[in-house]
């Protein structure tokens, strides 16, 4: 532990673990598991673990950069992070990120229009992609390595120029408005969708989606302000990893950025105001015989000072096929194939506390007694030390899996930085995580979890559902889901 | 002779996607980094070296699937596989002595139960009142479980990865440690397969019907896939969804949970592949040690597993919900080792494979009639002869018939003009780098080598393949376009949207 903490602490950008996964592994050869020792095991010392050097510079014009070699396979493949998303769009044109992304990929640049970017990356079966999720965007290439002289220019231009022509914006609202009148066909969508906007709020910028008139009011224009807003030299974090030359590669990535506009985004993230209330609510779903059952409150910030303690409870609840929800719910009482759940903490803004269970219809009363019982008695009896115990070992034994390709290693690097955190947050947390004891754990569970508070969404076959929903206390909130007519109709009601 | 062999297929693969020096060198060195060996009692194990990171990943193949259950018990191997997880008279109770008669007893009620209940007759009474008995023996039995100590004991050790799958053709168990553990997975696979209990059956039952609800009965395109598959296959068990039916699994009893695992799970019918930082001496003693002494239990009698005979006419099925509409279409096709499977799985990209496929071009790009299309060869199995499926989504508001009309269209041009060259190469161009980009993790190379070693009998078939595609001509895919993509080999499926018509 104190090992561990000077080498995180020396901060010289190498990520040295050599030491702290000796000490990890042989830790666990202490601890005989189970009534049955495997055979008094004896674990012998892990090899010396890799060194990961990975390289950082920043041009002028603000790009970042972070390359990693890796020589096993003849590829490389490039992520870049882009600092906008969702949350920068205005509200009424909900889904302008999703035609963004697809337009771009499918319309390309005057260069390079669509179809013959096409035919240039899958006659070598490179990969080029566009995404956009809340709070960030990105941009990817991956291609064998010598593909990439040739490729790299024209994922430059693509990110930088695109065309956007009115029959791909046209092909990518089409598809958005497809997938609109799709989203209720499974039970998952529409909870995840719902229960954010129980949590949120109704309107809340994190629970928003897009509708058919928000699709409708999309200009062209509304998609070049986005890209050239979003594409600019301060808002790119590039991260490189493949069969490549660092010195070679960071001369080639120098020039092609060189010339990106300067300018970065700030994103801001709205508060959220939250008041821990019971309800229950139901969205009808006929034609199924299984409630999809989500129940929470909300949760919190990744800077809560209690972060590690609040993940070594999220172990004991769930963590693996022996956590405690698996174990009551599936195991000992059969009453769903899938439980999960855990006490979420954003970097941004506050996570989501949930708890998921799909159980056939006459006992979804029953699974969400069980999940309560469950969460009230890790708060009135507490938990076993050796229960945190168990907890620690599976997060700290499979520490050595955030480390096993330097894909990770760059990826978790990237996140940081994108987020304003120090690059060895993770390594920081392993510390913090160590410490935690069975105290720490039943006082982050009174502290956090309010289960007689919980917002409780069923989606489900209300036909099958009179008796369960006639013996609930509390009165059942239902919440229309219109059919998935196109027109305007609907669009209030589909909220 | 092995060797030459698969340099050659190494240097095909160099050919296509690789130029320059250095990579054949690399090629080279994978495999140098393989090693091979089996038991007395006949288990394979195939050991491949990967010292990237101190990690290893661990897969069991049972070469048996839902294609080897009896008549009425659909769904057994899956059932087992869930089952594999509960321990074994060491691990997973708390005094086994105590545990054993109670699990016995509720065999022998559970049997009465099943005779009771297909008896003419059934004594009502008679049966609610061993029910009862089952019940109080289940809770009574329960008091000795430590559950999931299975699970436990290796997530504790740092165990991730760590699940199983089943399908038609086979079953697939699946682990990663810190590579300082492969001991822990040797000891634990082991015991299991060697020893395994059937505690909490009737509760893990109802956790596998919860996963039917959730797979098939609640899920419309699930529905509709294994309605397809069904009536597709008229006599071959690939017919048989690998969840089970209803009435059979509901049926189903300790009794042929052992049935199937006494048939199967024999040392001669499982392969080990393990990948990653591991020394192959340490693993071949390893492998003696635990699994030597597996017991081979005699050859057992392999079912004759009924053909498929030909189809004579299209079949269709038009299932009206209230879901969006869905679309699929199955050709009955050829098993893996055929010669035409090659060419199939060639077309199926040609047709829908990247936006430069033919299907993709033209229906969703450019006529916007489907959302979303794909094609593959190799449904539900590929052991024996399976299907060539097309699965599509409309657009809103774009009725099936037209969709399927745009379907008709492009197989008819596909028919008469054939493929080009330039759209075949690519296609061989995607598979080979689908096979570098698989390269890359433990677990996927210890999934597909043990897959190829357990089921065709040589990890190589994962390079072979090459070989065998890069022999297919563009003459090749018209010919197997025009023997298999034809009506009356055909099954359709429609998933209508009750208003469609309003829609329309």
């Amino acid at each position: 532990m104190r090992i561990w903490r000077r080498i995180a602490g020396s901060g010289t950008g190498i990520v040295v673990l050599g030491l702290l996964l000796v000490g990890l592994l042989t830790a666990c050869a202490q601890s005989p598991p189970g009534p049955e020792n495997p055979g008094n095991l004896r674990f012998e010392r892990s090899v010396s673990w890799p060194e990961y050097n990975v390289r950082t510079f920043q041009l002028d014009n603000g790009v970042r950069f972070f390359l990693l070699e890796d020589h096993e396979l003849p590829l490389i493949d490039m992520q870049v992070t882009v600092r906008s998303g969702a949350i920068e769009v205005p509200e009424g044109k909900e889904g302008v990120t999703r035609i963004v992304a697809d337009a771009m990929r499918s319309g390309g640049s005057e260069e390079y229009p669509g179809d013959k970017l096409n035919a240039l990356l899958e006659n070598r079966a490179a990969e080029m992609g566009f995404s956009f999720s809340l709070g960030s965007g990105s941009a990817s290439l991956n291609c064998l390595k010598e593909d990439f002289p040739r490729l790299l220019p024209v994922f430059m231009d693509v990110l930088q120029n695109p065309r956007f022509p009115r029959d791909k914006i046209a092909l990518a609202e089409q598809q958005l408005r497809t997938s609109i009148s799709r989203r209720n066909d499974e039970q998952r969508d529409i909870a995840v969708r719902k229960y954010k906007k129980l949590i949120y709020g109704n309107d809340s910028v994190y629970a928003r989606v897009p509708q058919y008139e928000t699709v409708e009011a999309i200009s062209r224009e509304d998609l070049v302000r986005f890209q050239e807003q979003a594409v600019r030299a301060g808002n790119l974090y590039v991260g490189l990893v493949g069969d490549f030359d660092a010195d070679r590669m960071e001369e080639r990535l120098r020039e092609a950025f060189s010339k990106v506009k300067a300018g970065r985004d700030e994103l801001e993230f709205p508060r959220v105001k939250y008041s821990y209330e019971r309800s229950v609510h139901l969205v009808d779903k006929p034609n199924v015989n299984q409630t999809y059952i989500l129940m929470g409150h909300i949760g919190d910030l990744r800077k809560n000072p209690d972060y590690a303690e609040l993940q070594v409870l999220n172990e004991v609840l769930s963590g693996g096929f022996s956590g405690r929800l698996f174990r009551v719910i599936r195991t000992q009482r059969g009453l769903a194939y899938s439980v999960f759940g855990r006490y979420g903490c954003n970097i941004d803004y506050p996570g989501m506390f949930f708890v998921g269970v799909r159980t056939k219809s006459k006992t979804t009363l029953e699974a969400i007694r069980a999940v309560e019982e469950e969460l009230k008695a890790v708060r009135s009896e507490g938990v076993a030390a050796d229960e945190v115990r168990r907890a620690k070992d599976r997060f700290l034994n499979s520490l050595v899996f955030s480390y096993d390709t330097p894909r990770k290693v760059l990826q978790r690097r990237m996140h940081y930085a994108y987020k304003g955190m120090d690059w060895d947050s993770f390594e920081e947390l392993i510390g913090e995580v160590k410490d935690v004891d069975r105290r720490d754990v039943e006082r982050v569970a009174q502290e956090y979890l309010h289960p007689e508070k919980m917002k409780i969404l069923l989606v489900g076959n209300k036909d099958e559902l009179q008796d369960e929903l006639s013996a609930m206390e509390e009165e059942v909130q239902e919440i229309e889901l219109s059919s998935a007519e196109p027109s305007s109709r609907q669009s209030a009601i589909i909220r | 002779m092995r060797r030459l062999l698969i340099l050659a297929c190494v240097c095909l693969l160099l050919l296509g996607t690789v130029c320059g020096a250095g990579a054949g060198e690399y090629l080279d060195r994978f495999e140098g980094r393989v090693s091979e060996f089996s038991l007395e009692n006949g288990m394979r194990f195939v050991v491949i070296e990967r010292h990237k990171a101190p990690v290893a990943s661990f897969v069991s193949f049972v070469d048996a699937g839902s294609v080897n259950e009896p008549r009425g018990k659909s769904g057994v191997a899956h059932v087992l596989e869930h089952m594999a997880f509960k321990g074994t008279p060491g691990i997973g109770t708390t005094n086994w002595s105590e545990e054993k008669p109670l699990l016995e007893e509720m065999q022998r009620v559970y049997a009465r139960i099943r005779d009771l209940e297909s008896a003419k007759d059934a004594d009502e009474d008679k049966l609610r009142e061993l029910r009862d008995k089952l019940e109080a023996l289940r809770k009574k039995a329960g008091q000795y479980v430590e559950s999931n100590a299975f699970s436990r004991i290796i997530e504790q050790e740092g165990g991730v990865d760590l699940n199983a799958a089943t399908s038609a053709d086979y079953t697939m168990y699946q682990c990663s440690l810190p590579a300082n553990k492969a001991e822990l997975w040797f000891y634990m696979e082991s015991r299991r397969l060697e020893n395994p209990v059937w505690r909490e059956f009737f509760t893990e039952k109802e956790v596998v019907l919860e996963e039917r609800r959730s797979r098939v009965e609640s899920n419309p395109i699930g529905r509709l896939v294994q309605q397809m598959t069904a009536m597709a296959y008229s006599a071959h068990p690939y017919r048989n969804p690998t969840i089970g039916w209803i009435s059979d699994l509901r049926n189903l009893g300790p009794a042929d949970v052992q049935d199937f695992y006494e048939q199967f799970y024999r040392p001669g019918n499982i392969t080990v592949a393990v990948a990653g930082d591991v020394n192959p001496d340490r693993m071949r003693r390893l492998a003696r040690h635990y699994f030597g002494e597996m017991f081979e239990k005699e050859e057992p009698v392999r079912d004759h597993v009924t053909a498929e005979p030909e189809q004579e006419a299209v079949k269709r099925l038009k299932r009206t919900t209230v879901n969006q509409p869905a679309y699929a279409r199955a050709y009955h096709s050829v098993a893996r080792s055929n010669s035409d499977f090659p060419a199939l799985d060639c077309l199926s990209r040609i047709l829908a494979q990247g936006r430069t496929s033919r299907l993709y071009q033209k229906l969703v790009q450019e006529k916007r009639l489907a959302a979303h299309i794909s094609a593959f060869n190799g449904y539900p199995g590929d052991k024996y002869p399976s299907l060539f499926v097309i699965f599509a989504v409309p657009n809103q508001g774009v009725g099936l018939d037209k969709l399927e009309k745009g379907i008709e269209r492009e197989l008819e041009r596909l028919r008469e003009e054939g493929v080009d060259s330039q759209e075949l190469e690519r296609v061989k161009t995607a598979i080979r780098a689908e096979l570098i980009r698989g390269l890359d993790s433990n677990l996927g190379l210890a999934k597909s080598f043990a897959q190829a070693e357990g089921q065709m009998g040589d990890w190589r078939r994962v390079f072979t393949y090459l070989d065998r595609m890069e022999k297919v001509s563009p003459e090749k895919v018209l010919q197997v376009a025009k023997s298999y993509i034809r009506d009356e080999n055909m099954t359709v499926a429609q998933l209508v949207h009750e208003d469609e018509k309003q829609t329309e």
